[in-house]
């Protein structure tokens, strides 16, 4: 049974002309193993994210080892994808980072705040450059249409944040520095987020994304029918609702919907890249277990094919090491459903099972391996004897 | 690792055979995927029974589209789930993914430029990172597609990545000489790739032949022979073992051999195994052609320079 939704606000009149306040993030992350014979040490990765001349790399180290570029800022001018149909024109900028965790796994996300267009008409360029990440909107449309549709519909057309963050990947991919050897295949996975905000406090920090503005309160849009998670926190007086809908849409497509209290965007988008992380190292570990013929071949083979996961992926977990207390919640309510940590344990529980096994088989075939030596001995012993 | 089919002249099965291969490498549980490179006339969807891209894909993100810019992303479509061949759309137990990234549909050939390249050596280092096998069906003869592949594989950052070639060809004296040609001749493989930066020693290592619709002189089929017709074709069969060797396409470089199938000749799509033991309308040892070459695309012992 569906949590009771927490979108008691009464919501704005309908009338949309003049069009309400729009003040959104949208973005997307894409994941990779970044494509290295070994863990790459943090001069290198260092000098792989210096993407941008004059720009600085950040890192840290702890709990573990992760270092991002400076933003990369694209220019965009198209149509936005709406559930509706509604037509809606962006033009702005969005920026773009590529990041490196643990020495192994590559990500680029591109992000943009989505806001009202003063008017229909597109302004001069240096407009828009001077609000790097605001993508101005034109049209009849508002918040949930523009999520839906950014989550759901897109079009070769439409805004598409992900062949922005693909093509950072690539970039990075190919820099020197890097020996380009596989150590394990795995795929590109995407995860789109679209986040409104539910209180009339705006989203503060105005200076990575852009100038701070009033949002208002948005009811809950349908989700589609692929498997998906959501939950409402329960509503508090004190503390601002919050409403996570993680969907798994195929293969390699996540959608995240927020609507969150207020936080600053930046701490969201690095909860996004946290959490598409996480996605991707359960993706990969699990496909890797899928195919490696547990139960038909031997431990010891078994073991043979997913040790890579074992000596480069298995230490990166780290839910929420990276987001801040005022999203926690976000993670928790992905911890409850689908619950990333428990699956986690139980594909880390598959690979300790096997890995016992392959001991017991490898202990067992040696004992008789050193029966058999032994057998040989004495028969040599009998033999020098009976010489 | 990527493998480009190319061959000189049309009608040699390099499609049809290519497909097959992939189809039996990922039965075998390698990931695999194939692009169609034959830019012109973009088949791959038919062979795999793959009906969105039956002729090439309708959408605007086939390969052509992408590489001539103006699409960021590929259509990537998963065989096994869009056609029949692993069951009732779904992956076979212990298989690896196989996926096509078809051409489009009306596309054509175009001229190769540096950009072109660049999406080119992008998109096989992107691919690299998931699967194991690239196979790129080229079109026929000395193409632009070719020459763009030769280009892509040049790039400093395709270095670490093993590429090889299949060159394709009938068992036929016409079909022989033609394949020389494309690898050997003027404007050939090796000289192209010379131009673009390859070292015609490394790059000719790395080419391998494969006859197809070969009718081997043992083979049951021709059990029915005249004796005539069975004496003739011996000695003709050696003449010809003669004019590969002369034209360094003897035994050493061939990776393979398919026999002649009739339906190979009448239909060509994927032999799955029903075709062999319950229908019985294709033969064992074409199925098993297939398998072998499979495998030996990545037998680095078949592919130790000369």
């Amino acid at each position: 049974m569906a949590a009771p939704k927490a979108t008691a606000v009464p919501r704005a009149p309908k009338a949309r002309e003049p069009a309400e306040e729009l003040d959104m993030l949208v973005g997307e992350v894409r994941t990779t193993l970044l494509q290295n014979s070994h863990r790459v040490g943090a001069t290198t990765v260092a000098a792989l994210l210096d993407i941008v001349p004059g720009g600085r790399v950040r890192s840290a180290t702890r709990p573990v080892a992760h270092a991002f570029s400076p933003d990369v800022r694209v220019g965009v001018h198209c149509p936005l994808a709406t559930i509706s149909g509604t037509r809606a024109d962006g033009a702005g900028t969005a920026v773009a980072r590529a990041s490196v965790t643990g020495g192994t796994v590559l990500q680029a996300s591109t992000r943009a705040r989505l806001t009202r267009a003063a008017g229909e008409r597109r302004l001069p360029w240096s407009h828009y450059v001077a609000n790097p990440g605001i993508i101005e909107v034109a049209g009849r449309t508002d918040a949930d249409d523009l999520a839906a549709g950014f989550l759901t519909t897109q079009t070769r057309a439409s805004l598409d944040l992900g062949a922005v963050s693909s093509r950072l990947l690539s970039r990075v991919q190919r820099r020197p520095g890097i020996d380009r050897v596989t150590s394990l295949r795995a795929r590109r996975t995407q995860l789109r987020f679209a986040v409104t905000w539910r209180s009339s406090d705006s989203a503060v920090l105005p200076q990575l994304l852009g100038a701070q503005r009033r949002i208002s309160d948005f009811p809950s849009v349908p989700t589609g029918s692929a498997e998906s998670f959501h939950r409402n926190s329960e509503p508090a007086a004190s503390v601002s609702p919050v409403s996570v809908e993680f969907t798994i849409q195929d293969e390699t497509l996540r959608t995240l919907r927020l609507r969150l209290g207020r936080c600053d965007p930046s701490d969201v988008v690095a909860a996004c890249e946290d959490l598409a992380l996480h996605d991707w190292l359960l993706s990969t570990v699990e496909s890797l277990l899928d195919n490696s013929r547990i139960g038909v071949d031997s431990a010891q083979e078994v073991v043979r094919r997913f040790r890579p996961v074992i000596d480069h992926l298995l230490h990166l977990w780290m839910p929420g090491a990276r987001v801040t207390e005022e999203l926690a919640e976000v993670w928790a309510a992905l911890e409850r459903r689908p619950g990333f940590s428990r699956e986690w344990s139980s594909l880390v529980g598959r690979i300790r099972d096997q890995l016992a096994l392959a001991g017991l088989e490898s202990s067992s075939s040696l004992s008789a391996l050193a029966r058999v030596a032994g057998v040989c001995q004495a028969g040599a012993e009998e033999d020098s004897v009976g010489a | 690792m990527i493998i480009f089919a190319t061959s000189d002249k049309g009608g040699t099965g390099r499609s049809v055979t290519s497909c097959n291969v992939a189809y039996r490498r990922a039965m075998q549980g390698s990931d695999v995927c194939y692009l169609d490179f034959d830019f012109g006339s973009p088949t791959a969807g038919a062979i795999f029974g793959v009906e969105a891209a039956g002729q090439g894909t309708a959408t605007g993100g086939g390969l052509h589209e992408y590489l001539a810019g103006r699409t960021a992303e590929v259509d990537q479509l998963d065989v096994w789930g869009q056609s029949e061949l692993g069951g009732p759309r779904a992956r076979p137990l212990g298989a690896g993914r196989l996926t096509l990234l078809p051409g489009d549909s009306g596309g054509g050939e175009f001229p190769v430029d540096a950009t072109m390249a660049r999406r080119c050596s992008d998109l096989f280092l992107r691919l690299d990172e998931e699967f194991e096998l690239t196979l790129v069906d080229l079109s026929a003869g000395r193409s632009y597609a070719t020459e763009l592949v030769l280009r892509a594989t040049a790039d400093p950052a395709l270095a670490e990545k093993t590429a090889r070639w299949l060159v394709f060809h009938r068992w036929t004296r016409q079909h022989i000489v033609a394949a020389a040609g494309l690898v050997f001749g003027p404007h050939g493989i090796l000289e192209t790739g010379m131009d673009r930066g390859h070292r015609r020693r490394e790059l000719e290592d790395t080419i391998r032949f494969v006859r197809t619709a070969v009718l081997e002189p043992d083979s049951p089929q021709l059990a029915v022979l005249r004796a005539e017709q069975s004496v003739w074709l011996q000695s003709y069969n050696t003449d010809l073992q003669k004019l590969a060797a002369k034209l360094r396409l003897g035994r050493s470089v061939m990776l393979g051999s398919i026999p002649l199938d009739p339906v190979l000749q009448w239909r060509e799509q994927i032999i799955v195994e029903d075709d062999i033991s319950t229908t019985r309308i294709a033969n064992e040892e074409t199925g098993q052609a297939f398998e072998d070459l499979a495998k030996r695309l990545t037998d680095d012992s078949a592919w130790e320079g000369l």
